[in-house]
């Protein structure tokens, strides 16, 4: 069979042919040239195929890929700089506060490993002093980098914050704020997330069930009553009903959170 | 939203935009996982390679130009990454298997609602896994991507007619080795 015939039938099967080339295909048929039985043979067998249901990937990748991205995006900034490595150390340590921070976190560690390598126990104390005050200082860069401007600091904020222990109630308020009032969803998912890691807290959980009602973001919802349905929280029920009761609630995001509050046992 | 074109996002993603990438993943996560299941019929597969897909558009963002299709753009990165993880697994052969057919039924919820479709699926199943990787892929890209033949024409580097031929000789081994497997019931 010559090659314009193969293509023309597969045209006709798949509807695409013009009204013109369709009379030319008749004629063809007439001629002897298609053979239509053939062809409506595989216009079934396509039909087959086309009636399969799609593949439907898992939730996993979903998560994998906003991971993925999330990780991206904290890392963009440094990426954009061209300057050479020593001037990217040198501008972060003396160009502003919190190089200067980061400078004597740094050298206090470098005090830390010398003395827990050659001290002996009458700097034990000291040690144990120094420690407190490095803790501090990364709470304090915390705090400082969860009110920049960037997105990308605020995020790196909150990723420092969950190196911290969460008896800390300062690190607690501090989350909580982002979590209720920063206004990337990046970064309240990423507070959430480090919160969710303190939720043996009962204050922590207190705060994240008050925290529901006070969400616009259909996204943050969704993941708060998540959060809920594993940790049963039965004190969030109440919140999540009042969000199913709003009129301006998205009905997808109303099918899940019912799904969530009848999961809360 | 909705109303960026694919184009107009991945060019904002080039500029530093990365948060739009999710928007493109939204789009296309499902279609591109279609491809590499029925290509692999391996589910974790297919989901590390979508997640690579998308990775790779992040990390060759520069090279994008916006002068052709995204999803043309998508699917060469699609097929450059498919090619890949053959090689590295050496399994270019496109042989029949019983379990991993058995594998694609058990996963379809849909298949199993109907006996007769089911029937016939598995029959196609086992007809599509006999074709050539050629064939195979441009059923793919025409039937289930719903690439039209222009796009396919520029993905696989070869002219619009020679896609409508392709796309005839696959259709028609198709229905051939089908009617085969139909008429010996044993042979599933």
């Amino acid at each position: 069979m010559e090659e314009k015939y193969m293509s023309m039938i597969t045209e006709f099967i798949d509807g695409t042919l013009s009204p013109e080339r369709e009379k030319e295909f008749h004629q063809y048929v007439r001629e002897g040239h298609i053979d239509m039985a053939e062809v409506e043979e595989m216009a079934k067998i396509q039909g087959v195929m086309l009636s399969s249901s799609a593949p439907e990937p898992s939730s996993v990748l979903k998560e994998n890929f906003y991971q993925m991205l999330n990780e991206a995006q904290v890392k963009q900034p440094e990426a954009n700089y061209g300057s050479s490595l020593l001037e990217k150390i040198k501008s972060f340590l003396f160009a502003n506060q919190y190089g200067r921070m980061a400078f004597g976190i740094g050298l206090l560690a470098v005090g830390l490993f010398f003395g827990t390598t050659w001290g002996n126990n009458s700097y034990k104390e000291e040690l144990s002093d120094l420690n407190g005050q490095m803790v501090e200082m990364r709470e304090m860069m915390m705090m400082a980098m969860l009110e920049k401007e960037s997105v990308s600091d605020r995020l790196k904020g909150v990723q420092m914050s969950s190196q911290l222990s969460s008896s800390n109630q300062k690190v607690i308020d501090a989350l909580f704020l982002t979590l209720n009032s920063d206004p990337s969803t990046n970064v309240r998912i990423a507070a959430l997330n480090t919160l969710a890691e303190f939720a043996n807290d009962p204050k922590v959980r207190e705060g994240l069930v008050n925290s529901i009602s006070k969400q616009k973001s259909p996204l943050m919802q969704v993941n708060l009553a998540e959060l809920m349905v594993k940790l049963q929280e039965t004190k969030a029920k109440d919140e999540l009903n009042s969000i199913l009761e709003n009129d301006q609630t998205p009905e997808d995001v109303k099918v899940t959170l019912k799904a969530s509050i009848e999961k809360i046992i | 939203m909705d109303s960026l074109s694919d184009n107009a996002l991945m060019l904002q993603v080039k500029e530093g935009q990365l948060d739009k990438l999710g928007l493109l993943f939204e789009r296309y996560n499902k279609s591109l996982y279609g491809f590499f299941y029925r290509l692999t019929l391996d589910r974790e597969i297919s989901e590390d390679l979508v997640q690579n897909v998308f990775l790779r558009m992040m990390k060759y963002k520069h090279s994008y130009k916006g002068d052709g299709q995204f999803k043309t753009w998508m699917y060469h990165m699609a097929r450059n990454l498919f090619a890949d993880h053959y090689r590295k697994n050496k399994k270019m052969g496109y042989k029949e298997d019983v379990e991993v057919t058995d594998k694609y039924f058990r996963n379809e919820n849909n298949a199993e609602s109907n006996r007769i479709q089911r029937e016939e699926m598995d029959l196609l199943q086992h007809a599509m896994n006999q074709l050539t990787f050629e064939k195979k892929e441009v059923l793919i890209l025409s039937k289930y991507q719903e690439m039209r033949y222009k796009d396919i024409a520029d993905l696989l580097g070869i002219t619009e007619s020679a896609v409508k031929v392709r796309i005839f000789r696959a259709l028609k081994d198709l229905k051939m080795v089908y009617m085969q497997l139909e008429a010996t019931p044993s042979a599933q």
